[in-house]
């Protein structure tokens, strides 16, 4: 076998090490602050604000053209949305503490409605994990799914923190399944639980309700930093865990991988270095071996 | 000298037909989609297929680069027999580990995405690259053995000269591969059990699949002396054994040192399901066969060293399950269980294999020191 030439190997390993320095952009993100979607659109839901109605669940159906949870109770049927599913894009649930009768939020926060959907993340850990980005940030603020570039891999079911995205299971041609940010359901909403407007003002008009009304509400903002932030923000009289929302760092999704990935470069060129090395001194060994046993051979020959 | 064991063609039809039921519930699966035939749902979209098939099979595949690089590159010229067997597993392994992806996936006419859809941020970017440029790799390291069996002299001194950079290539893609198949779940702390769950799972992936690279290796050397006749002397297998215990103990003090960081010791003496999964998963597949292999009694008796490195590999294929199923479970609402249908593709997947491993056996020079050029 041909060994490396020393000049071969030496251009080689450096055009590896120039083209690992070319990610600049990369590198330029690393500490950066997140983006914060301050002018993106956000909306705002107000748990105490909702009476339970489920017009935004039944918009939501008309304008995706979903179809109902349909069961019957006592020879009648009713939509009966419980949880997220691939026809459920968002859902009105009811967390009422044992033993409380039916107070209305606010006065005694015993109960409250909570409205489930996609938070629509300014730095979403689903479009982090996509391979084929076949989920996309909008400048807008929506984090939108495109099913032509889905190979149906469903890491970002597992990555999401809020278990958000779903799966047609049945179906020959999957698709993942989720809000799309088109805030029908907003225009519904006849008592003004949902508003929209650009985050920056939505976050603002919350904290204006909390200094305002301290009593009614639960002193956070869900939303404005879980995660690195969303485009979806929740007031509650109660405490948004007792809602099912899960307690979240501020820290990015996306930074858990990122050192990994990032010492992929690197990774390729000293462990190139360090196996070239190698093999070159190792070839040196076997030449030097090769050409004692000659002298041996010729020695002891006849 | 060379004899084959009569059961073989019995055999042989026995996996032929977990072949043919597997190929049948495949239709079944894509026809009436991945819902109909698993038990995958919403809140545990990931199961058998993934957890066994890919992570598995990858890993099980290991010893393809572990191998390559200790005669090739460290020159441990003693080990060159292992080489050819340790790469057509490897292939093979790889092979299997797509067809089992190809079952889970959801739209799997599309797998070929990632080459001109780049996320570069994406765990699951590197994987599908990992797995595409690997399996080429493979493939390239394997032609040489068909080159030798129709005699085509030219072509053969051909790709052996450049054979030195395909067997660099594989080592470092091996190693971003096994590594990245643990870094998939750094993302999910949310999901993962405390046990599992660390930062440093690309690391704890990578060691342990050199582990059980080696293992198989010397696994697949004893069996196959059994089965086809061609034994491997006690010696050299028990050589190779010999960095075992290491690079186990290596892998246990990582593991220990992780825990005691993470504050998550107490995890171990919480007497729940995922605890014993834990302790059996180290004692069994780490530490008990790493301290019995330092004796040289052991190391060096066949049957013996059978199995220690059956519990190594054993261990490393419940790491692999422990990680990507039962550390998942407490988290979800459902739990899972995979169905029998899951269940039987996966077997006719590997039985599948195994045939073809042993048609490859008999008609390939596999078990031949390559001739020098």
């Amino acid at each position: 076998m041909k060994r490396l030439s020393r000049r071969r190997f030496l251009t080689g390993s450096g055009a590896i090490a120039g083209a690992a320095l070319l990610p600049g952009e990369s590198r330029a993100a690393v500490g950066a602050a997140p983006p914060s979607y301050d002018d993106a659109i956000a909306v705002l839901y107000d748990a105490t604000r909702c009476i339970g109605c489920r017009s935004c669940v039944r918009a939501c159906r008309s304008f995706n053209e979903l179809p109902p949870e349909e069961r019957e109770i006592e020879g009648v049927a009713f939509d009966v949305p419980t949880r997220l599913s691939e026809d459920n894009w968002t859902v009105i649930q009811l967390y009422r503490q044992e033993g409380s009768d039916g107070q209305p939020a606010g006065a005694d926060p015993r109960w409250s409605f909570v409205k489930k959907n996609c938070m629509h993340c300014n730095v979403p850990a689903c479009v982090s994990v996509c391979p084929v980005a076949a989920l996309q940030k909008t400048d807008a603020g929506a984090v939108v799914y495109y099913e032509d570039r889905c190979i149906g891999c469903r890491y970002c079911m597992l990555a999401c923190p809020y278990q958000v995205p779903r799966y047609q299971w049945v179906d020959r041609m999957p698709r993942v399944r989720k809000c799309n940010w088109n805030r029908a359901c907003v225009k519904a909403c006849p008592v003004g639980a949902l508003q929209e407007g650009s985050r920056a003002e939505m976050i603002a008009e919350a904290h204006r309700r909390i200094d305002e009304s301290p009593q009614r509400y639960v002193d956070h903002v869900y939303g404005e930093h879980e995660a690195g932030g969303a485009s979806y923000l929740i007031l509650a009289g109660v405490s948004h865990a007792k809602l099912g929302l899960p307690s979240l760092p501020t820290r990015l999704r996306s930074t858990y991988a990122e050192p990994i990935l990032k010492s992929i470069p690197g990774l390729i060129i000293g462990l190139g270095l360090f196996l070239g090395g190698l093999y070159r001194m190792e070839g040196r060994r076997r030449a030097v071996e090769a050409e004692r046993e000659e002298r041996a051979g010729k020695e002891t020959g006849p | 000298m060379t004899t084959t064991s009569p059961q073989v063609p019995t055999i042989r039809l026995l996996f032929s037909v977990l072949v043919l039921i597997a190929v049948s519930l495949g239709v079944y699966r894509f026809y009436a989609g991945l819902g109909a035939a698993t038990n995958l749902n919403d809140a545990f979209p990931w199961g058998l297929w993934i957890g066994f098939d890919m992570l598995c099979g990858v890993a099980l595949a290991a010893g393809g680069f572990v191998l390559a690089g200790t005669v090739h590159i460290f020159g441990l010229k003693k080990y060159e027999p292992f080489v050819r067997p340790a790469i057509v597993t490897a292939l093979l392994g790889y092979v299997l580990a797509i067809i089992g992806l190809l079952m889970d996936l959801g739209r799997p006419w599309a797998i070929w995405h990632p080459i001109t859809m780049w996320q570069p941020h994406s765990v699951m970017f590197e994987v599908a690259w990992c797995v595409m440029l690997y399996t080429t790799v493979l493939f390239l390291e394997f032609l040489p053995v068909v080159f030798e069996r129709l005699k085509l002299v030219r072509a053969l001194r051909a790709i052996r000269r450049v054979m030195i950079v395909f067997i660099m290539m594989g080592i470092i893609l091996s190693t971003m591969h096994q590594s990245s198949l643990g870094s998939l779940f750094v993302m999910m702390g949310h999901r993962l059990h405390g046990l599992w769950f660390t930062p440093m799972l690309p690391v704890l992936f990578l060691i342990s699949a050199v582990a059980v690279g080696v293992a198989m290796v010397i696994f697949e050397g004893l069996l196959s002396g059994v089965i086809f006749g061609h034994r491997y002397p006690a010696r050299l297998l028990g050589d190779l054994a010999q960095s075992l215990p290491p690079i186990l103990g290596i892998y246990l003090g990582l593991r220990l040192m992780d825990l005691n960081a993470r504050g998550a010791l107490g995890l171990l003496v919480e007497n729940s399901f995922e605890s014993w999964a834990f302790i059996v998963e180290n004692l069994v597949g780490a530490f008990i066969p790493g301290t019995l292999l330092l004796s040289a009694r052991i190391r060096y008796d066949r049957s013996k060293l059978f199995w220690c490195v059956l519990a190594v590999i054993a261990g490393v294929v419940m790491n692999r399950l422990n990680v990507s199923l039962v550390g998942m479970m407490a988290s979800s609402p459902t739990g899972y269980i995979p169905s029998w249908m899951e269940v039987l593709i996966t077997a006719g997947v590997i039985a599948g294999g195994l045939l073809v491993l042993s048609v490859m056996i008999q008609t390939l020079p596999i078990r031949r020191t390559p001739e020098r050029a």
